[in-house]
């Protein structure tokens, strides 16, 4: 038995991987839209967009987006590339695209590329000969390539384009060092942790104290740039005297190299995730998303396991009835109407209930899933009241499975009337009662259990619609609320544990079935 | 050299077995003749109800201007519709071919007008922009004109969102917000069963409504029909690690509890349509296709068709979807009439929940409003839910009829 037990959970490990695959996908096309802060002249100020720009960082970095997907070798990336991505907007036939793609790029490297573009500002008015041939190799080509389509559709790009690559001159000198600069202050200040819904540790305190601290001193270096009195020289050495401080931070060794490659990813980054439970922080709660899925856990399971019960409890007497007095008027009555109840919407019949029963009978609570005094009840009051607001949702949600298994007990029951032993009990001289009751429910109860483990998802998943007309604050309203705030970390966490709790439900049907079934063996 | 003929009737092929078991089933074939009814209503929507006239004497108007109308962007802006107003003409053709055409030539014919249907389609989407019309009230200018006209029985268009109106009740008389101003008596407008909160005709919408639960329901289903037994194919044929990797696949995406999937994968999309809805139907649906073609072929290739094929160098696919798939279908069929069901119930329930497609007047969309208007938007709920409910209960019993009929142990 135990070893059954073990190897149905050891199964149940490829399939969790497979869904959180699943879920990484979507995550990773959950791409923050980020054309909305995207202006015309690229970074000429870094400071225009902050706060849209700071938004979108931290999305990305809540969710590793900002990362490579598999592989990360951004420890290799050459001063040339930078170079190049720093200088996209300063071309003149680059697109918007190009120029808002150079930029997310760019702020996707972060801190790691301050190295880079500390040695670009560096020699921002002597370009090295070797970049600056390859400069003019890569800007031939661009150009050829922009040349052979068609003029895209920005009008502030000039017709036709200018054969001439950057003259290396003073005034590019200055625009590259400013933009460097610039780029240095987006990309080089660490941020500061924030924990929504915990207290930090003395440790986390320090960091956040050290950072804070480092950001208001490049602060103050930013500024030199800017207004009359901008000193692009002085800013340049401050930047240097900073880096020389700091330099042992980019100093990376073979191993360093070797986890970064592996482990600075999205996908390593995804999986430690899972495998600490954490699934980040709601930014509509501004909570960690297990918590708040474990207290809506007690609601969702509630309507889980007693729309099942229910249906089961109900299902099987009509099943029965229907399946002893096959083709009576009785029988026909009842296969009709659940029939029709079988194919009744759910979200029709949830709205009339609430509708008619709720607001227009008002015996029934039309939302919620308990009072607003049931911090004050006595447990049996407060159970009482729990039952009274859930009896309505409860109704909605089993309609349709009751009917679904009725159909399927009477049927089954119909199998088993009709073989050889249930004739061997009536020739012993049974009473018809035993004879149904003892031995043919008994047989045909086998194939109702299995139909347990198919409708657990259509069931969890059920309880979205009743939770949002009942506005019952469960998993399911939130994951709907969650889709209009784009609030992907609460989605992608509902998504894995509902997974699993139906993982784990299906096994406990198998136990079941393995345990009502003597024909089946532990394997 | 011909064989004395024992009978002189052919025996039955299994079709027309099919077709008389089926015929036996009272519901099933009632429940046929109303969906064939539905679809002649969804396809002949605007000849019931639109705001534009089939001819009037206006003299700055096309005489005709119901026929421009039918591909008018401003009109129909929808793909679904423009499909449903070519059909308008094609399907007269189609019913002229299965009345009149001889038996030999039929299958030609058929495929001919299906052929005609989608090459029109695409060659009017292609080139809406040369019908469209300025956007005019015409009731009001042909009342002030006092020229002659005919409008189709119901002035109403889907979406033509008269606020002055909302939230009538059926059966009566349009009722007017108060402080709106009043249209002359002949303009009143009747709203048949009502209007909804944004002073929509229900009926129209609901009349609508029916081409985009169809289409939903028939495409997504086809969709993955076809995606389940193309996979499901390889798997039962091939078995070993295509099997394995398949069935993997499936059961990931069988545990995942559809609904929470479906409200991930719409956050990411911008802005739905109802092609999205119909992808995300056929991407959580495949599965259950998948599994039982797999079983079927499993059990098929060990017949010994299959290795007179095999010896005759039959390259596998053509084994596999010229002799074993045909021999299949039968309860891909069955599965296919439950699966358009439970796909406009997915369907209704996105809309339903506020997250499908808001240009296309689905009926789930209408219950929404119906759900959040309160009493007096009662009328919504029970008649787009009557609408999901009646479309739900014909195809789960034809369902029932055709699984029955297709059923050698149920034949009478």
């Amino acid at each position: 038995m135990w070893a059954y037990i073990l190897r149905r959970v050891a199964l149940m490990v490829p399939t969790l991987i497979g869904i959180s695959l699943v879920n990484f996908l979507l995550i990773n096309a959950a791409d923050a839209p980020r054309a909305g802060n995207m202006s015309t002249e690229g970074v000429v100020d870094a400071s225009a967009s902050a706060d849209a720009g700071e938004a979108v960082r931290i999305f990305r970095a809540s969710f590793n987006l900002d990362k490579p997907v598999i592989f990360n070798t951004r420890f290799n990336l050459s001063d040339e590339e930078i170079f190049w991505l720093v200088t996209a907007p300063m071309r003149p036939y680059s697109s918007i695209a190009q120029k808002s793609e150079a930029r997310d790029t760019l702020e996707d490297y972060g801190r790691m590329i301050a190295p880079q573009l500390i040695r670009i500002a560096n020699f921002s008015h002597q370009i090295p000969a070797e970049i600056r041939v390859d400069y003019k190799e890569r800007w031939t080509e661009a150009r050829e390539t922009w040349m052979k389509g068609d003029r895209p559709l920005d009008e502030s790009i000039p017709w036709p384009p200018p054969a001439d690559p950057p003259q290396f001159d003073a005034g590019f000198g200055d625009a590259l060092l400013l933009r460097t600069l610039d780029r240095l202050y987006t990309n080089a200040p660490r941020r500061p942790l924030v924990r929504y819904g915990g207290t930090m540790t003395d440790e986390e305190e320090a960091h956040n104290r050290e950072v804070r601290e480092e950001r208001r001193e490049l602060r103050r270096i930013f500024l030199r740039t800017r207004g009359e009195t901008a000193d692009l020289e002085g800013a340049r050495k401050d930047w240097n005297a900073w880096y020389e401080q700091h330099a042992s931070e980019w100093d990376y060794s073979f191993g360093d190299k070797a986890s970064m490659f592996f482990f600075e990813t999205r996908f390593a980054k995804y999986w430690n995730n899972l495998i600490h439970l954490d699934l980040g922080e709601s930014f509509m709660h501004r909570r960690p998303v297990i918590d708040l899925i474990g207290e809506r856990l007690r609601i969702s399971l509630t309507l889980a396991f007693g729309s099942l019960i229910l249906a089961y409890l109900l299902a099987l007497p009509l099943g029965i009835l229907s399946g002893v007095s096959h083709n009576s008027v009785g029988d026909q009555a009842i296969t009709v109407v659940l029939f029709a109840l079988y194919s009744m919407p759910v979200m029709f019949l949830g709205v009339l209930l609430r509708d008619y029963f709720a607001t227009d009978w008002g015996k029934f609570p039309v939302r919620g899933f308990e009072g607003d005094d049931y911090a004050n009840m006595t447990t049996w009051e407060g159970f009482k009241d729990i039952v009274w607001h859930v009896v309505l949702p409860l109704a909605t949600l089993t309609v349709g499975s009751l009917a679904y298994y009725s159909r399927y007990m009477k049927a089954g029951l119909l199998d088993v009337i009709r073989s050889d032993y249930i004739r061997t009990a009536r020739a012993k001289g049974l009473g018809e009662f035993v004879v149904v009751m003892r031995h043919a429910v008994r047989n045909s109860l086998i194939p109702i259990v299995t139909l347990l483990g198919a409708s657990l998802p259509v069931v969890i998943g059920g309880s979205v619609v009743v939770e949002v007309i009942f506005q019952i604050d469960g998993m399911g309203l939130m994951g709907w609320k969650a889709v209009a705030e784009r609030d992907y970390s609460v989605l992608l966490g509902i998504n894995i544990i509902v997974a699993v709790l139906t993982m784990v439900g299906v096994l406990l049907t198998d136990l079941l079935y393995a345990m009502l079934d003597p024909r089946i063996r532990y394997r | 050299m011909s064989e004395p003929q024992a009978v002189n009737k052919p025996p039955e092929t299994q079709a027309q077995i099919v077709k008389r078991q089926f015929g036996k089933n009272r519901p099933a074939v009632w429940s046929l003749y109303a969906l064939l009814l539905m679809f002649l209503g969804a396809t002949y929507a605007p000849v019931i109800a639109l705001d534009v006239p089939f001819f009037c004497g206006l003299e700055d108007a096309p005489s005709f201007p119901w026929v421009r109308a039918l591909f008018d962007p401003n009109v129909f802006p929808l793909a679904v519709d423009t499909f449903f107003n070519v059909l308008i003409f094609t399907l007269p053709l189609l019913a002229l071919v299965l009345w009149k055409a001889p038996r030999k030539q039929r299958r030609w014919l058929i495929l001919g007008v299906v052929a005609l249907q989608f090459v029109a389609f695409g060659v009017l989407s292609a080139n809406l922009e040369s019908f469209r019309m300025t956007p005019r009230n015409w009731s009001v200018e042909i009342h002030e004109k006092e020229v002659s006209s005919l409008f189709p029985p119901f002035r109403h268009h889907p979406n033509s969102q008269r606020s002055e109106f909302s939230l009538t009740p059926p059966f009566e008389r349009g009722q007017l917000r108060p402080g709106a101003e009043e249209p002359p008596e002949e303009l009143w407008p009747y709203f048949l069963l009502g209007s909804d909160n944004l002073g929509n005709d229900v009926f129209t919408r609901v009349l609508y409504g029916t081409r985009i639960s169809l289409t939903i329901g028939i495409v997504a289903v086809a969709l993955y029909v076809s995606v389940g037994i193309f996979l499901g194919g390889l798997a039962g044929y091939f078995g070993g690690w295509v099997d394995d990797t398949l069935m993997f696949c499936a059961q990931v995406v069988m545990t995942i509890p559809g609904l929470f999937l479906i409200l991930f994968i719409i956050s990411i999309i911008d802005k739905p349509t109802i092609f999205h809805i119909m992808g995300i139907i056929a991407l959580l649906n495949w599965p259950t296709v998948l599994r039982l073609v797999r079983g079927e072929f499993l059990r098929q290739r060990e017949i010994d068709y299959v290795a007179a094929g095999k010896a005759l160098g039959y390259s596998p696919m053509r084994i596999m979807f010229r002799h074993i798939a045909p021999n299949s279908m039968a309860p891909v069929f069955v599965s296919a009439t439950f699966g358009v069901a439970g796909a406009i119930l997915i369907e209704s329930t996105i809309s339903f929940l506020g997250l499908g497609d808001v240009d296309a007047p689905s009926w789930g969309q209408l219950l929404k409003i119906g759900n959040e208007t309160s009493s007096a938007g009662r009328h919504l709920v029970w008649i787009a839910g009557s609408a999901i409910f009646a479309i739900v209960l014909i195809l789960n019993l034809i369902g029932e009829g055709l699984r029955d009929a297709l059923d050698p142990k149920l034949r009478k």
